[in-house]
């Protein structure tokens, strides 16, 4: 269908550096139109009404990080499974094997992170 | 569409890796599923099953890798790996390792009340890295392998993490194993870049032409590779990180480091450069890793002298023994056209360099000299975590010579064993590390590298120094009398007691393997 | 009956006329930009689809948002914005609330734009956070399909509305739309605000717990297609899986039809992905306040807007791969037939059939709008390990599941009818247990009984979690 195959890349750029320009111009422009009464008040932290304490600097949950490390194994699994998906009919049931063989190391590397109970955030 | 000619005989080769990793799946759902409330305390439930599990697998592994040592050599998945006897014998010395470190570690572990699945499943996983690594006959594949061993090994070296050492020692191993990666990473892509390919045997031809129109390219890219495996050998100047990771890393930890990861990257730094340096200048090669095996020689020796910690005289002995392996791989290179009394007086006894026979006795002697030294390190290390306490971990003297002092009336036993391992890594007669040192010599030797031989003699005479003092301690020193009992474990009793019998076996009668080891000298393509 | 004949005229006459309008308006600009230089259609595409109808159509939705929450909850909603000056009826005149839009724009622009103490030393991150959230879904809209592709003009240029037809559709919207999730979690750690740190930690978190069930829920319609271009897919749905009479008409090979579980779990994760209710604990307005808590004015009109858009490109993408795009469900043929072919009426103005479709496709876009609003407004705000548990130990598995079950169904059946006959069978299934699940719940409650409810994979937890009298307001037919 395209018979360029660097034709969709222009109208993909314009608009990409279209999004770039926008966001930096709106998100300025209301540095230019807005008034400028800076008080030691509005400076302050916002926290709910009360003063607050400390900073923001601090650790948190180490959850979060497993999260990130299982998005890290189950997105590039994912991944993998896109080329496989779009030639899969090509590839028969020989490809389905394969992919079912590395589908399953990883829902192995589930089965273990959920009985061990990596997902669950109450305890 | 047509699809690659993979059928299953191709997955002959990764078959020792392939059980280990499911002995590895096995052992993490043993650990989630058998053992209730994971999440409840430290639940004191017996997980006596788990180094069980781990040893029949690696029994099964060891098994087949013997198997795979008599099927004819030939590369499988479309040349990016290779089946030949070579890596099988280094499947075999990959799988002696584990067994023992997991029999040292089931002991280890029981006495620490740290017994988790993971750790017997990460030493699985890491060890099926290493056999992998043997069959990698891709730099890709060589890569993510690399990686597999290693990531495997810093999370174990982090196993124990209370306390500074353990920290210390996981995150040196991690920084500085992550860099060499890279390092190593850098130089596959140079060297990508300047053939077009990154399978060896797709490479070996390309590399003439590859000199003539990019040098400098090549020469970089191999040196990058050089330093990511020397990392990993722990060969000097690549040597810093070792004797603090090994100091700090949980003792079977340490033993499958000093053995299996050493091991495994040595095959693959003997495959990646056989394949890779028939079209170099075959004196360059033979010049660096003459100067790598002096130098990795003489200064792992000198610093093991001062050290009165054992576990760290053992660290820089692996380094020691890292250097008398590279003298062996020195010799592959020398050839005939090496100008004569070029490098450190190489004067070929036979003219042309080495034969093809000599060339595979080379490489019987590396391997046999692994497997030596992998039963007596990890023997040397079983014996040091047998003997070491928690409590005087931080204070840097549970691993003291002093708690050696008197072993002989206590646990009479291990002091013999010991004293076996010892007299093994010094490389005394009629013990298996003999043996490994003298078929490396003999065909530095053969190769015409007379002086790097004496030289390396030299140094595993001063070597014998520091061992000994460990079997002088033992034996001639009183107990101390504040000293407690050190506790018996069965499982750590086991693992010397196998690889003193293999300490003194393979020494006295290396005939035993024989058949395997000629071999063994095999590799593909070569 | 006023009010419904209001109604029936905006729904019948003016928004399908709008979007009819537009259209024709992007067909004729494309094809006076492909004049002006080659590709030069994807251009003009940009002016008109993405500048003027994502961006009008998001815009108007923050007042639809408004005024739906008013309906749903009884109130008038927001209608008192006028103009102060001018003749009586100027001043009187209220347009049911549309003039909020521009006065919000202006007041967020007029605002006050101020910088916490605390966010000065990471200045460069904190203004780069608003900028980060909104352009990656500005641009999202590229690959999107609008209207087919027809015979344009005296040139006979081929024109599409797409702005552009890559190889790799749908990868560019995962690649571009994950980007999303560094302006969330820049905006909460740069603001150096412990609330705005746990509501950026919580968004980073959520998005991508969700990135993963958003990607693996598309594979299977990339897999009955073969391909991942949406204009590809969007075509690929005019055949019929089954005709029912020998004329245009029968089930169109529709993508709900097909993955109906594929759909659940990539407009379920979508939905996490732009974080509203009842995925909305990054922002919780009623605790944390959220990641742009320190931001003010236009930066964080940013945030809001980015929301906005996200809600049509979502809506777009998922009218796109699985309701058929711009196509009508049957009988497309038949009436091209009879209006545009040689002789008929429309002969030779290609164009009213181009933007007749892209009419058809932005009405779509617009129900699918509707119900994300619906929901928003129906569900409470899920607790974060709810969230969690939803994405990791439902939808993932739900995902890959699906996945293999689809490869099984396709490769065993190449015309696709079984995995139909399955995905009709599960869509069943989902509506009487959806509907049979509240019945359930209310049964429950009124008896203080049984509460055990048919278990369905994608609204279990939600309906765990609703008290009895919002559920009865999901299904009022129950009572």
């Amino acid at each position: 269908m395209n018979p360029d195959p660097l034709a969709p890349y222009l109208p993909m750029a314009v608009l990409l550096l279209l999004g770039g320009v926008l966001a930096v111009v709106i998100s300025f422009l209301a540095s230019f139109l807005g008034p400028k009464k800076p008080t030691l008040q509005k400076a302050t932290t916002f926290e709910a009404g009360s003063e607050s304490s400390g900073h923001a600097r601090q650790r948190f949950a180490v959850k979060f990080y497993v999260v990130a490390l299982l998005f890290i194994v189950f997105d590039v699994e994912a991944v993998f499974l896109y080329p496989w998906a779009v030639k899969f009919r090509d590839l028969g049931w020989f490809g389905y094997g394969e992919m079912a063989v590395f589908a399953a190391t990883l829902v192995v590397g589930l089965a273990y992170v959920w009985k061990k109970g990596a997902l669950d955030w109450e305890t | 569409m047509t699809l690659p000619d993979v059928t299953f005989a191709d997955f002959h080769p990764i078959l020792p890796a392939l059980i280990l990793m499911l002995g590895g799946a096995v052992l993490l759902f043993a650990e989630v599923f058998l053992t209730p409330s994971a999440h409840h305390g430290p639940a004191h439930v017996s997980r006596a099953h788990q180094p069980i599990i781990a040893l029949v697998f690696t029994a099964a592994a060891a098994l087949v890798s013997g198997w795979l040592m008599f099927q004819p050599a030939r590369a499988v998945f479309l040349g990016f790996a290779v089946l030949d006897p070579f890596s099988a014998f280094l499947s075999l010395t990959v799988c002696v390792g584990l067994g023992l470190s997991v029999l040292i570690a089931a002991g280890f572990l029981r006495h620490r009340k740290a017994e988790r699945g993971e750790f017997y499943a990460l030493m699985l996983f890491g060890a099926a890295g290493m056999s992998l690594l043997g069959v990698s006959n891709e730099l890709v594949v060589l890569f993510i392998n690399i990686e597999v061993l290693s990531v495997s090994t810093y999370a174990l070296a982090a196993y124990l993490r209370r306390g500074p050492r353990p920290a210390e020692a996981a995150f040196k191993y991690f920084i500085l194993g992550a860099f060499s990666s890279a390092v190593l990473l850098y130089g596959i892509s140079l060297l990508y870049g300047a053939t077009g390919t990154t399978q060896l045997s797709a490479m070996a031809p390309q590399m003439s032409a590859a000199l003539a129109k990019t040098q400098g390219l090549v020469y970089l890219g191999l040196g990058l590779l050089l330093g990511g495996l020397a990392f990993k050998v722990a060969a000097v100047p690549f040597h810093m990180w070792t004797p603090d990771v090994y100091e700090g890393a949980p003792t079977p930890v340490t033993a499958l480091m000093s053995a299996g990861v050493k091991a495994a990257a040595f095959a693959a730094l003997v495959r990646v450069f056989l394949a890779l340096g028939h079209n170099l200048d075959s004196h360059l090669l033979a010049t660096l890793f003459a100067f790598l095996a002096l130098a990795t020689m003489v200064i792992g020796n000198l610093l093991a002298i001062p050290q009165r910690n054992v576990k760290r005289m053992l660290a820089y002995s692996s380094i020691a023994h890292a250097g008398y392996v590279l003298l062996g791989v020195a010799s592959l290179f020398v050839s005939g056209g090496a100008p004569t009394g070029g490098v450190l007086g190489a004067t070929p006894l036979a003219t042309g360099g080495l034969t093809a026979a000599l060339r595979q006795d080379a490489v019987r002697g590396i391997l046999f000299y692994l497997l030596a030294y992998t039963v007596s390190a990890v023997g040397a290390f079983g014996v040091v975590s047998a003997l070491e306490r928690r409590e005087e971990e931080d204070r840097g003297t549970a691993w003291d010579l002093d708690r050696f002092a008197g072993l002989v009336h206590r646990r009479p036993w291990w002091a013999v064993a010991m004293t076996a391992f010892m007299l093994s890594l010094g490389g005394i007669p009629p013990l298996v590390g003999f043996m490994g040192k003298l078929l490396i010599f003999k065909s530095a030797v053969d190769a015409g590298l007379v002086w790097l031989a004496v030289v390396g003699i030299l140094a595993s005479a001063a070597g014998a120094y520091y061992y000994l003092r460990v079997v002088v301690y033992m034996f001639m020193r009183p107990a101390p009398e504040t000293g407690v009992l050190p506790e018996r474990h069965g499982w750590t009793e086991a693992a010397l007691l196998l690889s003193t019998a293999a300490v003194v076996v393979l020494g006295i009668a290396p005939g035993l393997i024989s058949s395997w080891l000629s071999q063994a000298g095999k590799l593909f393509g070569q | 009956m006023k009010r419904i004949l209001m109604v029936l005229f905006w729904m019948v006459l003016v928004i399908p006329g709008a979007f009819f309008g537009i259209s024709a308006a992007a067909y004729w600009v494309a094809y006076f930009f492909e004049g002006l230089f080659r590709g030069g259609a994807g251009v003009g595409n940009i002016l008109v689809l993405v500048l003027a109808a994502v961006m009008i159509v998001a815009t108007l939705l923050t007042l639809a948002e408004r005024k739906w929450s008013a309906a749903m909850q009884d109130r008038v909603g927001p209608n008192r914005a006028h103009i102060e000056a001018g003749p009586t009826f100027i001043q009187k005149m209220r347009l049911g609330g549309l003039l909020h839009i521009p006065a919000d724009v202006l007041k967020m622009l007029w605002k006050e734009d101020f910088m916490p103490a605390g966010a000065r030393s990471n200045r460069f991150l904190f203004n780069l956070a608003p900028m980060l959230a909104f352009a990656p879904v500005f641009v999202l809209f590229c690959v999107v399909p609008a209207g087919p592709m027809i015979t344009l003009g005296e040139q006979a240029r081929k024109i599409a509305l797409i702005v552009s037809n890559p190889d790799f559709g749908l990868l560019y919207v995962f690649a571009i739309a994950s980007l999303a999730v560094y302006g969330t979690s820049l905006a909460g750690w740069s603001s150096n605000n412990k609330f705005a740190l746990l509501g950026g930690v919580r968004a980073s978190s959520q998005m991508i717990s969700y990135e993963v069930a958003l990607g693996l829920g598309l594979v299977g319609m990339m897999m009955t297609f073969s391909t991942v271009r949406l204009f590809d897919m969007t075509e690929a749905q005019t055949q019929y899986l089954w005709k029912f009479t020998d004329g245009d008409f029968g089930l169109p090979a529709w993508g709900i039809f097909l993955q109906p579980v594929g759909f659940l779990l990539f407009f379920a994760a979508a939905f996490a992905e732009t974080k509203r209710a009842p995925f909305d604990v990054p922002e919780g307005e009623s605790e944390i306040i959220g990641y742009f808590v320190e931001y003010s004015g236009m930066r964080f009109g940013l945030f809001m807007i980015s929301e906005f858009v996200e809600v049509v490109v979502l809506a777009a993408i998922c009218t796109a791969i699985f309701f058929g795009g711009w196509h009508l469900p049957f009988g497309e043929k038949a009436l091209y037939a009879e209006l545009f072919t040689q002789g008929k009426v429309f002969y030779g103005h290609q164009w009213i059939w181009g933007a007749f479709l892209g009419s058809i496709f932005w009405l779509k876009v617009l129900a699918l709008c509707w119900v994300q609003l619906l929901i928003r407004w129906t569900f409470p705000r899920f607790r974060y390990d709810q969230i969690q548990t939803l994405g990791w130990k439902m939808l993932l598995p739900a995902g890959l599941v699906n996945v293999f079950v689809t490869g099984a169904l396709v490769l065993w059946d190449p015309s696709l009818r079984w995995l139909a006959v399955l995905g009709i069978a599960v869509l069943v299934a989902i509506v009487a247990l959806a509907t049979l699940g509240t019945g359930g719940e209310e049964a429950a409650h009124a008896h203080d009984g049984h509460g055990g409810h048919g278990a369905d994979a994608h609204g279990h937890d939600a309906h765990a979690s609703v008290p009895a009298h919002v559920s009865g307001a999901i299904a009022p037919s129950t009572h």
